[in-house]
């Protein structure tokens, strides 16, 4: 019985042993441009724009080497992205406007790699004035950007009716009606946070505010 | 081993079935074969002010549909209209009948026994809204609120796709859409369709009546 507990833990061990092996991952001179894809995201608000994302190649995992550079470029820098387990991210100044991830590759590689996104301007939001459930309650923040960023305002609060707003247009202002952030039984005073993302694709630049709400 | 098999015809509901039998899902069954006392009725009744439509469900004590058997009276008495019998197709009956009437009464006659429902709508209600709005302005709807019923707006417009719509747990028989709510773009001018809907939803033992107010509008709106 002894000997059996023994040799059920041995097996366990050589699994564990096998999944967390040193061994190396493949290098990027080994592939192809062909096989491989970049996907980027971009999360920016107004204290940081963060371009993040991964490589997908026919490995889980891979490693930049031989000359294989990961460059994020945008209208105001251009900055080296290191390359960890198949994902970067880089946290940049705010910024709006294009970005591009670029694997440079020496000749006979099959040329550079570059995925491309646009992200909105950071902007912020404004709170109302001594807002009121049961008056209208007007959010404002710089809007007008172009039309294919989807914007989205949404508020929440312990004491609100919680609201989404896709928007159809973009005017940097919205105001809800009185009475629509009321919440049934509720009637206390609260901390609501007004949130605006603006989206294109996998782009998105947000801004948040608190602000007090009675009832 | 005799114990072994019951975990296998768990598993395998369809052995389970083939070695004991199971009623099929497509086995239908009719009002008629069930008593008065046991049958439900559910009801949904919508008016615009001047046509209401009126469509019923019987069920048994599981709530399933039953299919509405020819032996079923199924008319409705409504204010300035004739008694007016459903028509029944499968497990649904339908009426559609001409009243202004807010207060109707559903007669329910079948061998074993017959009741009367009251169907009772929210207060009839009318929208005013501008003929021509500019899409640079918002747009407010306007009724007479009752506090009693939640309302749901819903706007529409070939102009744009999907819909917007809004819910307001409290009637305060106005409602504002703002510049941002659509997206018309590059359009002349087109038709926003709003679509305001009162409801007031009841229950008595098994029997259960959704009731709607609805009132549309259309609004021009302009660049």
């Amino acid at each position: 019985m002894r000997a059996g507990g023994a040799l059920g833990a041995i097996a366990i061990l050589g699994v564990v042993a096998t999944a967390c092996s040193d061994e190396p991952s493949p290098v990027s001179s080994d592939m192809s441009s062909r096989d491989i894809t970049i996907t980027v995201a971009i999360d920016g608000t107004a204290e940081r724009t963060r371009v993040s994302g991964y490589f997908a190649t026919p490995s889980s995992q891979v490693r930049l080497v031989g000359g294989d550079t990961l460059t994020v470029v945008t209208e105001t820098t251009a900055r080296h992205l290191a390359l960890r387990d198949s994902t970067f991210q880089i946290d940049l100044p705010p910024y709006g406007g294009p970005v591009a991830v670029r694997l440079t590759r020496p000749e006979g590689r099959g040329g550079d790699v570059e995925a491309r996104a646009r992200v909105a301007p950071p902007f912020v939001v404004r709170p109302p004035d001594a807002a009121r459930a049961s008056a209208p309650v007007t959010v404002t923040w710089e809007g007008g950007t172009r039309r294919d960023f989807a914007t989205t305002l949404s508020l929440t609060g312990p004491c609100i009716t919680p609201q989404s707003r896709p928007l159809g247009l973009d005017t940097g202002s919205y105001t809800f009606n009185a009475g629509e952030l009321e919440k049934k039984g509720v009637a206390a005073r609260c901390s609501v946070t007004a949130k605006v993302v603006k989206k294109l694709d996998t782009a998105v630049q947000s801004a948040t505010v608190d602000f007090p709400i009675t009832p | 081993m005799r114990f072994a098999i019951v975990p296998l015809l768990l598993l395998c509901p369809a052995l389970a079935c083939a070695l004991v039998g199971c009623a099929s899902d497509s086995e239908i069954r009719e009002s008629a074969d069930v008593v008065a006392a046991d049958l439900g009725m559910a009801v949904t009744v919508q008016s615009n002010g001047n046509t209401a439509v009126v469509e019923l469900q019987l069920s048994a004590a599981d709530y399933y549909p039953l299919q509405i058997s020819p032996q079923e009276g199924l008319v409705l008495d409504a204010p300035g209209a004739p008694t007016t019998a459903f028509a029944v197709l499968g497990d649904r009956a339908f009426l559609t009948v001409a009243t202004t009437g807010s207060t109707f009464f559903l007669r329910h006659t079948r061998p074993d026994g017959g009741r009367t429902r009251t169907l009772e709508l929210p207060p009839a209600f009318v929208v005013e809204a501008p003929e021509k709005a500019s899409r640079a302005e918002p747009i407010t709807l306007r009724w007479t609120p009752n506090e009693d019923e939640p309302v749901a707006i819903v706007a529409t417009s070939s102009c744009f796709t999907g819909s917007v719509g809004r819910r307001l747990e409290r009637d305060r028989g106005e409602y504002t859409f703002s510049v941002g709510d659509f997206r018309i773009a590059g359009t002349p001018e087109c038709r926003l369709v709003f679509r305001v809907t009162r409801t007031l939803a009841t229950r008595d033992g098994r029997d259960s009546v959704t009731a709607h107010q609805v009132r549309t509008v259309t609004v021009e709106s302009t660049p």
